[in-house]
């Protein structure tokens, strides 16, 4: 697979319709921006600089540019896990756990030069867990599911690289976005819709993976990490469920013919990651489920709806969009805030650098 | 269609199609060749611009709706849960999936779903069938059809051995190089639905001045139209419900009183309506009102099916909710503006039943193609 993916920036170029294009601004509705969408115009806002001019950060050595891989894993504070991995510590009641599905979906993601600028990285189209601005990370890949429950299987394998090409720069930082977005630009700069297209026909084989199919919300789940705690999920009646399922996706959508993409939603529940000192070639990006569920009890849920699934009125949701940094509900009726991320990405909880060797 | 006219349209057909793919055998292109047999008044359903109506459509879609081969498993059809004899609704409160599992909701009659406005009990992100049926094929909790990513490819394959849907996908969509996946089963279902047409009920044959209806069932139809009744302030459109394309503006919801589970209005987990979807408190309980339109044959009632009888049903509005459910601060508030004895209500089911098709749940166009020949 690595000599291939190498090969492809080389390949591009001469295919046109190889590469994402300028990406940009797929969060919001497009043409119509209007005052109903608030969500922050991240591409083309400049992260302020982290370090004076006269620091270490000025003399970055310049990157050559090219085939750029960020690399990201998901673990439960230092531990590795995969399908099946147990993990411990989980959560209020410090439970131990399975872990049976860990994916989410990425974009817009950027290498941030000194200059405090936002340079996409343009995705390698001929990867099969990317679609133009888009990538799917699967850490629990094709084996974590459970045949004999689930009768289902995603896509052959695992994924935690998002892998693009970068042109040649100094760069200090990375951000990217959490979520799929409502249309990204192709290569000929025209729009394409992603998150609310059918699931019969997605545009593309990472848009059809039946486990992140959101279609009672006609659109995907963009983040989905599901626990099973060990002697399982204690319910209100006495019952228990097997799972404590994290499903984070938009929510009060309503259907916009005028927009590519088809819908505007009330709540978009996608949020920015921004780190101001990276190295895409000795750091990567940890998930940390310990992180994520650090403000919940997965041992039990005396809510209708068990676990997450990002329903403003499930107070489960309340502590695990906090640690997002995503305000779950409007702050009040007509806000028009709900689903809007609470910072500029730069506090991430979740998500933490570390060492490619660690 | 007169012969000439089929004709030049065949022939146009083969001309694009030799133009666009000069290899592959000409088949004749199904298009233009769809009627509408509507009574006067009506006018056609939106149709989406990418799928058409044509007859090879509709007919490809009818034995694909009928099909087990569609669920992952084999054992269920979509016409499981919408046989013709129920005006394509099933009689159980709640439909089983292919994987043993309940729905959480009453499977509704399709009759007229073309001039829906919205699909399902409460949803206004589904806008078309094409868009709804995502959720009986894919759906995870509970399973419906369980298509997934293991059994999809295992479903197609299934199709692609039977000779008769390679012929049936390659006349429904000629243009097309490998016309038999996902999202032409979905087109061609689609269709089939959209042809799926109730408008020769004795109701409409009263209309039509071709039938009459006895005194109890005048009474009946009076009271539907009335301030009293209220009926049509929900069910007013030629479908009998409020989200008719052409006659209905918006996609209007209604909470009933069924529940008040909390003095605050709440319903039943995972059966709160528009709330499910919105998150605001406004949407507890709000529900599509569904078309009456043959609904002596629908039961049981309601999103859940806790409603067993019309009778019953009627008795629920009469009384403006059911149980706690009357006082929940959410409900219509033409709810409470109807007025009906015992004996208005009975006439008023009297009525409902004259929407009864008999065209509808007997058309050999829309039954079995899998039925032993009689």
């Amino acid at each position: 697979m690595k000599p291939y993916w190498m090969l492809a920036p080389a390949l591009c170029l001469s295919l046109a319709g190889c590469l994402g294009g300028g990406v940009k601004s797929s969060e919001d509705p497009t043409p119509n921006q209007n005052a109903q969408t608030q969500q922050p115009a991240a591409p083309s806002q400049p992260a302020a600089p982290s370090q004076p001019a006269s620091s270490p950060a000025a003399q970055q050595p310049a990157y050559p540019g090219g085939a750029t891989t960020v690399h990201f894993a998901l673990k439960s504070g230092n531990q590795p896990v995969a399908c099946g991995s147990k993990l411990t510590s989980i959560g209020t009641s410090l439970a131990n756990a399975q872990l049976t599905e860990g994916m989410i979906y990425v974009h817009d993601v950027a290498l941030i030069n000194d200059q405090g600028q936002e340079v996409p990285l343009q995705l390698d189209q001929k990867n099969q867990w990317q679609f133009l601005n888009l990538a799917l990370l699967d850490f629990a890949g094709g084996s974590c599911k459970q045949p004999n429950v689930d009768d289902n299987q995603p896509l052959d394998g695992s994924n935690s690289d998002v892998v693009g090409s970068a042109p040649a720069g100094r760069y200090t930082g990375l951000s990217f976005k959490v979520g799929v977005p409502i249309s990204a630009k192709n290569a000929q700069g025209k729009e394409i819709g992603l998150n609310h297209q059918p699931a019969h026909s997605p545009p593309h084989p990472i848009l059809g993976v039946y486990w992140l199919m959101w279609e009672w919300q006609s659109g995907h789940r963009f983040m989905r990490v599901d626990l099973a705690p060990d002697g399982g999920v204690k319910r209100q009646d006495g019952k228990s469920d097997p799972k404590w399922a994290f499903h984070l996706g938009s929510t009060d959508c309503k259907p916009d013919r005028d927009i590519v993409g088809g819908y505007r939603c009330g709540k978009p529940n996608r949020f920015k990651v921004l780190f101001d000192r990276f190295n895409p070639q000795s750091d990567r990006v940890v998930l940390d489920i310990q992180s994520l569920f650090s403000g919940n009890d997965i041992t039990r849920d005396d809510s209708a709806d068990f676990g997450c699934k990002s329903n403003v009125t499930d107070a489960e949701c309340q502590p695990i969009f906090d640690r997002l940094g995503l305000r779950l509900n409007e702050s009040q009726p007509g806000a028009n805030d709900g689903g809007q991320p609470l910072n500029d990405g730069r506090n991430a909880r979740v998500f933490r650098l570390e060492k490619i060797a660690s | 269609m007169n012969l000439a006219r089929a004709l030049a349209v065949a022939a146009m057909g083969l001309i694009g199609l030799t133009a666009c793919q000069p290899d592959s055998p000409a088949q004749p292109a199904a298009r233009g060749d769809w009627r509408w047999r509507l009574p006067p008044g009506v006018r056609p359903p939106p149709v989406p611009a990418d799928n058409p109506m044509t007859q090879a459509k509709f007919e490809l879609g009818r034995r694909l709706f009928y099909d087990k081969r569609l669920s992952g498993n084999g054992s269920i059809s979509c016409a499981s849960c919408h046989p013709q004899a129920k005006a394509f609704s099933d009689s159980v409160p709640l439909s089983l999936g292919s994987a043993g599992e309940r729905t959480l909701r009453n499977a509704q009659p399709l009759a007229n779903a073309a001039w829906h406005q919205s699909y399902t009990w409460a949803n206004n992100t589904l806008t078309t069938l094409e868009r709804q049926m995502d959720g009986p094929l894919f759906r995870t909790d509970p399973v419906e059809m369980g298509i997934n990513d293991l059994t999809q490819p295992k479903v197609l394959a299934r199709l692609q051995a039977d000779p008769v849907y390679v012929r049936g996908f390659a006349q429904a969509f000629p243009a097309e190089s490998g016309p038999l996946n996902m999202a032409n089963i979905v087109k061609a279902i689609a269709t089939f639905e959209r042809g799926i047409v109730s408008f020769d009920s004795r109701y409409d044959r009263y209309q039509a001045g071709k039938a009459q209806l006895s005194a109890a069932e005048l009474r009946g139809l009076k009271l539907f139209r009335s301030e009293q009744g209220q009926c049509f302030r929900c069910h007013g459109s030629a479908n009998f419900d409020d989200q008719m394309a052409g006659e209905s503006g918006g996609l209007p919801f209604h909470n009933i009183g069924l529940y008040n589970l909390d003095g605050k209005g709440g319903y039943p987990f995972p059966n709160r309506g528009m709330l499910e979807l919105s998150g605001a408190q406004a949407d507890m309980g709000r529900f599509r009102s569904p078309s009456l339109r043959n609904v002596a044959l629908t039961g049981p009632y309601m999103h859940d099916g806790s409603v067993e009888t019309l009778e019953e049903a009627i008795r629920v509005h009469a009384e403006h909710g059911r149980g706690a459910g009357k006082s929940n601060p959410w409900k219509d508030a033409s709810l409470d503006r109807i007025r009906l004895s015992r004996q208005e209500q009975a006439d008023l089911a009297a009525f409902l039943k004259t929407l009864s098709d008999d065209t509808l749940t007997h058309d050999p166009a829309l039954s079995d193609p899998f039925a032993a020949k009689p």
